[in-house]
Order: C-alpha cells, then sequence, then structure tokens
C-alpha cells in the first residue's frame, strides 16, 4: 500500500486574498498525522487526495492508481477513488438511521446484512441501528461515522480532526479503537490534528504544516525533539527560543554566544561565526536545589533567574523565569511542592546540554 | 336562512358556470408542476454551481417577480405573441399561435410564480450544509443521486413552503394572464378574470359567488399543505 | 454607513414630495377649473381634438378625459368615481347610470352616430368568416361594439358557428389592436376605428344590428355643471359636428 501526493493549488476567496498549497509527501500503509495551525491547509490537502478538490498541478497516487495527474488530464471522481473520508463534524445524514447511513456507500449488494453484522461488531454500536444521528452521543456518532467510512474497504483513510470534539475520556477511547481497527483494516492512514500529544501519541510519521506549505517530514520523536526551523519548534511546544552565534567548536559539543555563553552537542557543518537559532523544551530545564551539591554531569549552563508567574496544569507546574534568559520551565507537581517556590525568588536552572538543539538559520 | 338562499340561487344554479374553477385549478397545478422541476432545478444550479453569467441568471429568474405582471405579460407577448420572436417560429411551423389559449394561461402563471420558487428553493438547498454532498461523494454517489437522496430530504420543508406560495400565486395570477391568454370564458377565463368580468359587467352576484369559492378552495389548498409538512 | 445615506436620500425625498404637495394646494386657486370626461374609447380621437379646440377659446377651462368600455366605465361612475359628463356607444349604460338616479336626467342628450364595420388584412364576406382561426370583438359583457357585433351575427344565423372563434377585448381599440398586431384574423369595429388604418375595411347589413347611437349625459354630483354643460354644446355645435365627420361618426 504506498501513497504518493505531490500537489500545488492556489485558492482566491472573496476579499481577493491568495492562498497558495504546495505539498508533497510519501507513504506506506502508516498512520500519517498532518499537524499544525489551522487554515494551514491540511483540510485542503485531504480533499484534494479524495477528490474533493482539484488541485491545479502536481499528482496523488494511491497504491499504484493514479487518482490525480495534471500532466496526463487524469482527474478521477471522488465518487471512484474509495477513500473512506471523516469530516470534522463527521456528516452522518440527520434525515437517515445509523444503519441506512452506514449502508449508505454500498452498491446495491446482497450481503448487506453480513458486512452491517462485521460492523456492528468491529465498531460496538449493537442496539444503536434504528436511532438517527441526533439521538447519539459524540463518540458513538464517532464510531458510526467510521463504520460508514470503512464498510466500503477504502483503499486510504482521511480523517480531519476527528477527536477535537470529544471530551478527554472519549478521546482517549476512540484514540484506541482507530489503532485496533488499523490492524485489522490495514490501509494508510491520513489524520488532521492540531493537538501535539494527539500527534505524537498517534503518529508513525508526522507532517508539519506551514502557512501554504510543509516545513517538516520526520518520526513524532524527530519531530519533538528535533524541530526543522522556529515555527516548528513553537509548534511542538519548545518554547525556549533564542539567537546565538558559534563561539567555538570542539568534538562533540559547540559554544554559542547568546546572552551567555551556552554549551550545546556539536552538529555536523557548523561553523564559527556562524549565526545559529537554539531551543530547549520547557521539561528539560531542571530546577537545581540550592543545598544539593552539583553533579558534574549536571553542572552544564547554569543560569539564574527570579520567578516571575507559576501556572498549574494539574500533573504539571509552568514557572516562567525573567534572567540571564526568560527560560519557560516545565516541571512534575510533586518535584514542585517539594521545592516549595514561589514568585519572585530567584532560582538557579541547568540546561541539560544533550537537550539543547540548534537550528541552522538560512 | 339568508345564506342558504343565497348559496341555492347562484351556486346551485343550473346557469352557473363552474369552467373558471376547473380551469383555475388545472392552470395552476400544470404551472406548480413546471415550477417544482424548473424551479428547483434553476434553483440547485444557482445554488451550487458556479459559472460565468451566474449573477444574470439571478437577476433574469428574479426580475418576473419585481416586474408589474402587465409588464410581464408584455413581455411575454413580444417573446410568443403570433409575430412575437419565438412565436412567428411557432407559427411558421405550426401554423398555431399561443395567444388566448390555455397554455398561454399556464405560461404566464409559471413566469410570475416562478421567481418564488426560486428564491425558495435556492436558500433551502444552500441551508443543507455541503459536507453532507460532500461525504456522499467520498461514499460513491453522484451528483445527481446526492441530489435525490440527501439535497432534496434534507431541503423539504423549504421547498415544499416555495411550491405552495407559488401554487398561490399562481392561483391568483391576473395581469399577465390578461394580457398573453385574454379573459375568454370557458377558454381562458380563470377565477381571478371571471371575478374581474363579472364585477365590471354589473354581476355582483356572481362575483360575490367566485370570490367565495376561490377564498375557501385557497384557504383549502393552504391547510392541507400546511397539515403535510408538519408531520416531519 | 450605507444606511445612513439611504436614510438620508429618503428623508429628502419625502420633503419634496410633501413640499410639492403643499405647492400644488396653494396653486389651486389659480389653476383652471377642471373637469373629467369619461367617454367611451371609439370617441377617443376626436373628443381629444375637441378639446383642444375647446381649450384654446376657453383657456381658464381644463378638460381631463377618461377613455375606455362604455361598461368599465359606467362601472367606476357607480362605485363614485369623480367625473363630470360621461358619453357611452350604447343607451345600455346610460340606462343603467339612470335607474340609479346617478345622472342629470335634463341634460342626457344623444349626439352622434356609428356604424360596425368588418376589419381585416383583406376584405371579407360573412360566409369567409367560418374559415378563420380567430375573430376579435369586445367583451359583450361590458363593450357596446362587441354586444351589436354579437347581435349581428346572431341574426346574421351564423352566431353559433363563429362562437368557438370569438376573442373578447376590453375595448373596441384593443379589437382594432389584435387585428393589425395579426393575433387574431378579423375584429369587428366601429367605422371610425377603421379611419387610421391601413388595414381592409369590409361592410356588414346594417339592419341586422340596432342604430349605434351616442348618448351624453352631466353626472349628478358634478361639481362643474355649468362648464359641463358650455362643453356638451360645444360638441353639438357646428364646429363639433365637423371634427365627428373627421373621424367617422356620423
Amino acid at each position: 500500500m504506498d501513497l504518493h501526493v505531490n500537489i500545488s493549488k492556489k485558492l482566491t476567496n472573496k476579499n481577493s486574498n491568495e492562498f497558495r498549497l504546495d505539498a508533497e509527501f510519501k507513504c506506506g500503509n502508516e498512520m500519517i498525522v498532518l499537524f499544525g495551525p489551522s487554515g494551514a491547509g491540511k483540510t485542503l490537502t485531504l480533499e484534494c487526495i479524495a477528490g474533493l478538490e482539484v488541485p491545479d498541478k502536481g499528482y496523488i497516487n494511491v497504491n499504484g492508481i493514479t487518482y490525480f495527474d495534471s500532466e496526463k488530464r487524469i482527474n478521477i471522481s471522488p465518487q471512484k477513488r474509495n477513500v473512506g473520508y471523516l469530516f470534522q463534524n463527521y456528516a452522518l445524514f440527520p434525515h437517515l438511521t445509523v444503519e441506512e447511513n452506514i449502508l449508505f456507500g454500498l452498491p446495491y449488494e446482497n450481503n448487506k446484512k453480513e458486512q452491517m453484522q462485521e460492523m456492528r461488531d468491529v465498531f460496538e454500536i449493537h442496539g444503536l441501528e434504528k436511532r438517527y444521528p441526533s439521538q447519539l452521543s459524540g463518540g458513538q456518532r464517532q464510531r458510526v461515522a467510521l463504520a460508514r467510512a470503512l464498510i466500503t474497504r477504502p483503499k486510504v483513510l482521511l480523517l480531519d480532526e476527528p477527536f477535537s470534539s470529544l471530551d478527554h475520556i472519549v478521546r482517549m477511547r476512540l484514540r484506541r479503537d482507530l489503532k485496533k481497527i488499523r490492524e485489522i483494516i490495514k490501509i494508510p492512514t491520513i489524520l488532521i490534528t492540531h493537538n501535539p500529544v494527539e500527534a505524537y501519541t498517534m503518529a508513525d510519521t508526522i507532517i508539519v504544516y506551514k502557512h501554504g506549505g510543509i516545513e517538516q517530514i520526520a518520526s513524532p520523536k524527530e519531530i519533538f525533539s528535533k524541530p526543522i526551523n522556529e515555527n516548528v519548534a513553537k509548534l511542538v511546544g519548545m518554547n525556549n527560543i533564542f539567537k546565538g552565534k558559534i563561539l567555538d567548536i570542539t568534538n562533540d559539543k559547540v559554544m554559542i554566544q547568546s546572552h551567555k555563553k551556552i554549551i550545546a552537542p556539536g552538529m555536523e557543518g557548523l561553523q564559527i561565526g556562524e549565526e545559529v537559532t537554539w531551543c530547549i523544551r520547557p521539561d528539560h530545564v531542571m530546577v537545581l536545589r540550592e543545598d544539593r551539591s552539583l553533579r558534574k554531569a549536571v553542572a552544564e549552563n547554569i543560569f539564574s533567574g527570579k520567578i516571575t508567574e507559576i501556572v498549574s496544569k494539574g500533573a504539571t507546574y509552568l514557572l516562567f523565569i525573567d534572567g540571564d534568559f526568560n527560560l519557560e520551565i516545565e516541571m512534575p507537581a510533586h518535584a514542585f511542592e517539594r521545592l516549595c517556590l514561589e514568585a519572585g525568588r530567584t532560582i538557579k536552572v541547568s540546561l541539560k546540554k544533550s537537550a539543547i538543539h540548534i537550528i541552522r538559520v538560512r | 336562512m339568508r345564506g342558504e338562499l343565497y348559496f341555492r340561487n347562484t351556486v346551485l344554479d343550473k346557469q352557473m358556470d363552474y369552467s373558471p374553477l376547473f380551469l383555475s385549478l388545472w392552470v395552476s397545478v400544470l404551472a406548480t408542476s413546471i415550477i417544482a422541476i424548473l424551479g428547483t432545478l434553476i434553483a440547485y444550479v444557482l445554488a451550487r454551481k458556479r459559472f460565468f453569467g451566474r449573477t444574470m441568471l439571478d437577476a433574469f429568474t428574479t426580475l418576473p417577480m419585481i416586474l408589474p405582471p402587465t409588464v410581464t405579460g408584455y413581455y411575454l407577448i413580444i417573446l410568443l405573441g403570433k409575430n412575437g420572436i419565438i412565436g412567428n417560429y411557432i407559427y411558421k411551423l405550426t401554423g398555431w399561435s399561443v395567444m388566448f389559449t390555455w397554455q398561454a394561461a399556464v405560461i404566464a402563471a409559471t413566469a410570475v410564480a416562478i421567481p418564488i420558487m426560486i428564491k425558495s428553493a435556492k436558500a433551502a438547498i444552500e441551508s443543507v450544509d455541503l459536507e453532507y454532498e460532500k461525504a456522499a461523494f467520498t461514499l460513491g454517489k453522484s451528483e445527481i443521486e446526492t441530489f435525490f437522496l440527501v439535497t432534496l430530504p434534507l431541503a423539504k420543508k423549504g421547498l415544499i413552503a416555495g411550491l405552495v406560495l407559488s401554487f398561490a400565486r399562481a392561483l391568483g395570477e391576473f395581469g399577465a394572464t390578461i394580457m398573453i391568454a385574454g379573459n375568454i370564458p370557458g377558454k381562458t377565463s380563470t377565477m381571478p378574470l371571471a371575478i374581474y368580468r363579472a364585477f365590471q359587467s354589473g354581476e355582483d352576484q356572481l362575483a360575490t359567488t367566485l370570490v367565495i369559492i376561490l377564498t375557501v378552495v385557497s384557504i383549502a389548498v393552504i391547510y392541507i399543505t400546511t397539515r403535510i409538512s408538519r408531520t416531519d | 454607513m450605507k444606511t445612513k445615506s439611504l436614510l438620508t436620500i429618503f428623508l429628502i425625498a419625502a420633503m419634496i414630495a410633501a413640499v410639492s404637495g403643499c405647492l400644488s394646494e396653494k396653486s389651486k386657486n389659480t389653476k383652471p377649473a377642471e373637469i373629467t370626461f369619461s367617454a367611451t374609447i371609439s370617441l377617443s380621437d376626436a373628443l381629444k381634438d375637441m378639446g383642444t379646440e375647446f381649450q384654446k377659446k376657453h383657456p381658464e377651462i381644463k378638460i381631463n378625459f377618461n377613455f375606455g368600455a362604455s361598461g368599465t366605465l359606467e362601472k367606476q361612475i357607480e362605485q363614485g368615481a369623480p367625473v363630470d359628463m360621461f358619453a357611452s356607444a350604447s343607451q345600455l349604460e346610460m340606462d343603467s347610470l339612470d335607474e340609479k338616479g346617478l345622472i342629470i336626467k335634463s341634460t342626457r342628450t344623444n349626439f352622434t352616430r356609428n356604424k360596425l364595420f368588418i376589419i381585416a388584412p383583406s376584405r371579407l364576406t360573412i360566409k369567409e368568416l367560418k374559415n378563420l382561426d380567430k375573430i376579435a370583438i369586445g367583451d359583450p359583457k361590458t363593450v357596446p361594439a362587441g354586444r351589436y357585433a354579437q347581435t349581428f351575427m346572431e341574426n346574421a344565423g351564423v352566431y353559433e358557428m363563429l362562437k368557438p372563434k370569438l376573442i373578447f377585448a376590453e375595448n373596441v381599440r384593443q379589437v382594432l389592436d389584435y387585428v393589425e398586431r395579426g393575433e387574431v384574423d378579423a375584429g369587428f369595429v366601429y367605422f371610425s376605428d377603421t379611419i387610421k388604418s391601413n388595414l381592409s375595411v369590409s361592410p356588414i347589413n346594417d339592419s341586422l344590428y340596432p342604430p349605434i347611437v351616442y348618448p351624453i349625459a352631466i353626472i349628478n354630483d358634478s361639481q362643474q355643471k355649468a362648464i359641463s354643460q358650455q362643453f356638451i354644446e360645444y360638441i353639438q355645435s357646428n364646429e363639433g359636428r365637423i371634427i365627428f365627420q373627421k373621424y367617422g361618426f356620423g
């Protein structure tokens, strides 16, 4: 199973504002997440793959079949592409029952009953068949929508922010369901989300979108620890971003001159005097306890700062400090409580060398 | 009772001509049937399609609603009269002219009532979320199938409302009808025209009888269609 | 912002309307005396000429004409239309107003005559009428010319045969219009209506329909009885008669 997309499309809206999308990526039978801010073109990409929108130029191949090729003038209608599409608001037909909704996409075949039975089991919707969408809960609607999309054995599954309107528990359950389904129905799946946790937990590959284009394609781990530029860094929550100049390069580390000197892991191709941007995740900034002696491993990049704000996120706390660097720190609640910190106090922090990521400025 | 006597003397009078009533019903039902198909089609195209000349089509189909009916009638004569732009070809080919025929009454009723249907139907279709139609496409249904399976059922209320209003307008049509169909008793004298003719010639009793019949029929139609649309 | 400018335009228009209303109120005192004359449409050309001549002689008098089918005009007067004089193309309408006490009996008089003719693209005999597709006559219920035509056809024994071909018009000028536009194949009109037309005129036996005599009278509620009487006298004068003859009456 293979999906190869390379498209370009320009849109002009009522106010003569132009939007241009350029997207290219390849994937196999995996879960791809399109991740990025609203209006970046993620939904448009999905609609082009489904055939609901036509790119200006490019090509779309699914499992060897060309859905669209502007040079060869091929454009298969959405009806014939056999994609499973889950819309943001599910688009369950309000005037049809659950059963009628699910069977909607099937051509007039005889084995409808068996297929319906299969769907009922997989999606656990027993007893709901005669109900109308307005009588279902959010989670039930989601599952019916999935059943409807998958009963036709599509070649690729497209989901547009499928979990955004659901509460936390339901969301977790559906993520699990989706993973379970993918083990049974093995097709490339593309999911759109702007939730970084969702992207991280569900994706095999993440494609990060910016306004009209793709910034980075990589595994979740790589995206979240080695974002390719400042935009992506902000998106994945690497909120401590600074500029600096390479001062010195040794074997496996470099020294950067920003406000203060920073020691960071070495990177190929860096040159002395080069302007770079470096960043570190809030949860990799360690608050040092005053009474503990500093171990060598921790004795890197030590700075001090005054706490300006403390925000509780339930399981973690966010600290904002102003000092040599204005930093955002995230720490587990138990650690915070042990340290008895409060706004106004000056603390020392350490930026772990291995957690610092350098972005080369072009 | 005065009422009974009055009724017996006019409505049950053997000389009472009921042809205007049947003519009106026939013309209105036929016009509404044409409007149901043509009006919905135009409304769908205006609601869902983008093409060159779209605004012009919209304006052109709204025109008979804004123009006084006699003006619409005048334009119909220019178009369909014996020497009309289209009419003269029809006459040359078939030796038949639409002027002063019941077909002309149907055309006049259709022309003035169709803008009402188009406006209602367009709004009703636009109110159907595009996502439903897109979902139907991804599930393999063609545009026509989607229209009948998804769009139409979801727009039903607005479409029915539009048809009822169109029927009412067709039933009461006067100005364009009298111009292109004339007011010929038994042939093109619909209820509104017959009432006018009776009134003009001083036949007040006849005029009143016709008015009562028309009012009762209109109320009955509105009542029935309201009940139908409410059972959803 | 758009609503503001619309509102402004509306207010200005309303003010202009109000002011011009006031102005016309004021100038009523200096305006000429007006009379309204409802007359059958077949008289329109002749009466308009007479009106012009009369007003030249009497610049302090203004005559407003209201032309239509005799039956329609009679109905308007019965409904209370503010009309000073009425002339119809047959006695029926005048009799009706007389019965209802709406005219001043002493002013009722006959002032001219007319004859009925067939008008068509080419000359026709009565027998040839049956070959035609559509024939226009005035609606007998409201148009005297239509009644005369129907009476003629009944007396000539051709009414039943021609009945399905008949197209009713609102007034006799509309009959003429239908024939000229080719919507119908022939029509029954007054001689006076054929004067200006280029179509062929075919005579019919005038003993088969009642004589066409035009009565005129002053309406009971008229506010300008004296002036109306003046105009009636003018119509019946030599000058008036010459104009009538010019237009095919008499």
